[in-house]
């Protein structure tokens, strides 16, 4: 009997122990659980954290490296971010302003106006204006194209501004600088029109025939001067354009082509006013140099220099065209004893319809697009055109082109017999 | 009208040469200077009936000579015709109210320029007149500022006191371009705030009024308004 008794006690005392071992078990695991899921939730948020901040780096790289400037103020005025561009626009130090508030650090009152007017009215608004960028030139002062915009949160309430600013300055100037060459145009193509219509004119209003024959032909020679004129014009307009379109369609290489034949075919077309003035144009060439170039328009562009050179020197002077590599480049240079160019023009010559003499280059039958000619011509080729000069002395201009690097070029660049 | 002098001022040669024979057939004493300095002297040393002035010259420009001409007393009444190729009516408007009576735009016809140069000298002329003129009379508009009267075709027209103003400053000079500036400093002298286009109301308002008249009262696109010769 006892032993019936202590066997049923021994065995729910052991059921007991295994409820309970079972039980610590079950806590044992839980509690393991628990921490478990605790060193997850450590390493959640800390991963969050990273992420948060990876987040906030993200954005101001995203907002730091941008070229338009961004500032953002909250509902009471007070400075909550500003990128790199805005600072360097407005002239803040980005440390120091945050959380201050706009009114005492925008300095710039039309920035300042249009967010506050943004804030009470929740209005977008846009303008643009000029602004001084410190460290450069007052007298060409940035313009600054300025949007604001209200700031909401998720709730759609609303809790500050935000404005952009951008830099048109750019933009701006290439537009004034088409509008420019329209009004030039319009200027250089209505003065012969207006000579060719006055001489007309005056011949038919001759109604009493009092006109005597030296006036009526004088008048005649008028027309027909002003009429090359104008064709002179167009030609070199349609030039311009048809150069500006390859400079689309070329933007990949071009075939390196021989240099020598392109400067005897240019040479060939000045030579009749050459021989007029008796200016022998010397050409000097390495045979064997080639360039990458479209001939046509680098002969178009050697035709320029040469027939200015020819135009501006005295008779009985020498015109040289040599071309020799130099680096990476094969250069093209006309070099003339002429009367040489003022340094004050210098800068500006290569601009459409820019004379250094407007009443001269009339007379010598210029457009004022032969150098402008040149230049669009090197930036299709991704060269470039530069120039030396004294007055008094001569001038220098150069082409530069990429030489064809398949050994020819380069090796005959010290000794270049002279060709032709 | 040979002791009509005028001085032609333009760097373009044939140009030059071909209205210099125009001027010189109607009988004018032509002089010439191509170059806005050169014009200057000569003007200050013997001032023209006219000045023909091209606004495209090298280094000082035609607008810098009539600043020039226009800011000295000894000068400043020689009446002054812009020749000009721009396309911009900027400079035309900038010319009117610098003070220059007048513009032809190129390429022009000689003949109209002649008409335009007498019309100008005949204005000179009558503002020389001794005493303000009190009655103007232009092609069916007649306009009594001792009546304050104003009539179209014969028919006495009711006005506001601006829109007879302007109509005054139109008629007074008849073919001559006034500027909205010029009509805004003329009929509000100076005080109002006035904009360029409460000045095109206002001309609008005095066509109607002034009825089958009204057309002779010109929009001068980009520039101003004038009343048309007859």
């Amino acid at each position: 009997m006892t032993t019936w008794v202590l066997s049923i006690l021994l065995a729910a005392a052991l059921i007991a122990l295994a409820v309970l071992a079972v039980a610590h078990r079950r806590q044992l695991r839980l509690l393991r659980t628990l921490r478990r899921s605790d060193q997850q939730l450590t390493t959640q948020l800390r991963q969050r954290l990273v992420s948060e901040s990876a987040r906030r780096n993200e954005l101001e790289a995203l907002l730091g490296s941008m070229a338009e400037g961004v500032v953002a103020v909250d509902s009471s005025g007070g400075l909550l971010n500003l990128n790199r561009a805005a600072a360097a626009m407005l002239r803040l130090d980005r440390n120091r302003t945050l959380g201050q508030p706009m009114q005492e650090n925008i300095r710039n009152s039309r920035v300042q106006e249009m967010l506050s007017t943004t804030l009470t009215e929740g209005a977008a608004l846009q303008d643009e204006f000029e602004l001084a960028i410190p460290g450069e030139s007052l007298d060409r002062p940035h313009v600054i194209q300025a949007q604001t915009a209200p700031l909401h949160d998720g709730d759609g309430e609303r809790i500050g501004a935000l404005a952009v600013l951008h830099d048109v300055t750019q933009v701006r100037r290439l537009e004034s600088v088409r509008r420019d060459f329209v009004a030039n145009v319009s200027h250089e193509v209505k003065t012969p029109v207006a000579a060719i219509k006055a001489a007309v004119e005056t011949l038919l209003d001759d109604h009493a025939g009092t006109m005597s024959r030296d006036d009526a032909v004088r008048f005649l020679r008028i027309v027909v001067r002003q009429a090359d004129r104008l064709d002179a014009i167009v030609e070199d307009l349609l030039a311009l354009a048809r150069i500006e379109q390859s400079e689309l369609a070329d933007a990949e290489g071009m075939e390196a082509e021989a240099v020598a034949p392109v400067l005897r075919s240019a040479v060939e077309t000045c030579q009749a006013k050459a021989d007029e003035k008796q200016i022998a144009v010397r050409i000097e060439c390495d045979p064997a140099l080639r360039a990458h170039m479209r001939t046509n328009l680098i002969e178009q562009a050697v035709v320029n220099l040469v027939d200015n050179a020819v135009k501006y020197s005295p008779e009985q002077t020498t015109v040289r065209v040599h071309a020799f590599t130099e680096g990476d480049d094969a250069v093209i240079a006309v070099t003339d004893q002429g009367r040489g160019i003022e340094p004050v023009h210098l800068e500006r010559i290569f601009e459409r319809f820019y004379r250094t003499d407007r009443a001269r280059s009339r007379m010598l039958g210029g457009t004022g697009l032969g150098l402008s000619i040149v230049k669009h011509v090197m930036e299709a080729h991704r060269g470039r055109v530069s120039v030396d000069s004294k007055p008094g002395t001569g001038s220098t201009f150069r082409l530069h082109l990429g030489a064809a690097s398949d050994g020819h070029a380069a090796a005959g660049s010290a000794a270049i017999p002279p060709a032709a | 009208m040979a002791d009509t002098s005028i001085l032609l001022v333009e760097d373009e040669r044939d140009l030059l040469e071909l209205l210099k024979y125009n001027l010189d057939r109607e009988g004018y004493a032509v002089r010439t200077a191509e170059t806005g300095e050169e014009a200057l002297k000569q003007v200050r040393s013997d001032p023209p009936d006219l000045i023909l002035l091209d606004l495209m010259l090298p280094a000082m420009d035609g607008l810098e000579v009539c600043r020039s001409l226009k800011s000295r007393d000894a000068t400043a009444d020689v009446p002054v015709i812009m020749l000009t190729a721009k396309g911009e009516e900027s400079d035309i408007v900038r010319g009117l109210e610098l003070g220059a009576d007048d513009y032809v735009t190129k390429p022009f016809s000689p003949r109209v320029l002649m008409a335009r140069i007498q019309a100008v000298l005949r204005r000179a002329e009558a503002m020389t007149v001794p005493g303000p003129t009190r009655v103007h009379e232009a092609g069916r508009v007649h306009v009594d500022l001792d009546r304050h009267e104003a009539s179209a075709d014969g028919q006495a027209v009711d006005l506001t006191a601006t829109e007879f103003k302007l109509l005054t400053l139109l008629v007074s000079k008849p073919g001559r371009v006034f500027t909205r500036q010029q009509i805004i400093e003329s009929i509000h002298e100076g005080f109002a705030a006035v904009t360029d286009r409460s000045v095109d109301v206002q001309v609008v308002a005095l066509r109607r009024k002034l009825g089958h008249a009204g057309k002779s009262i010109e929009t001068i696109r980009g520039v101003g308004y004038r009343f048309r010769e007859d």
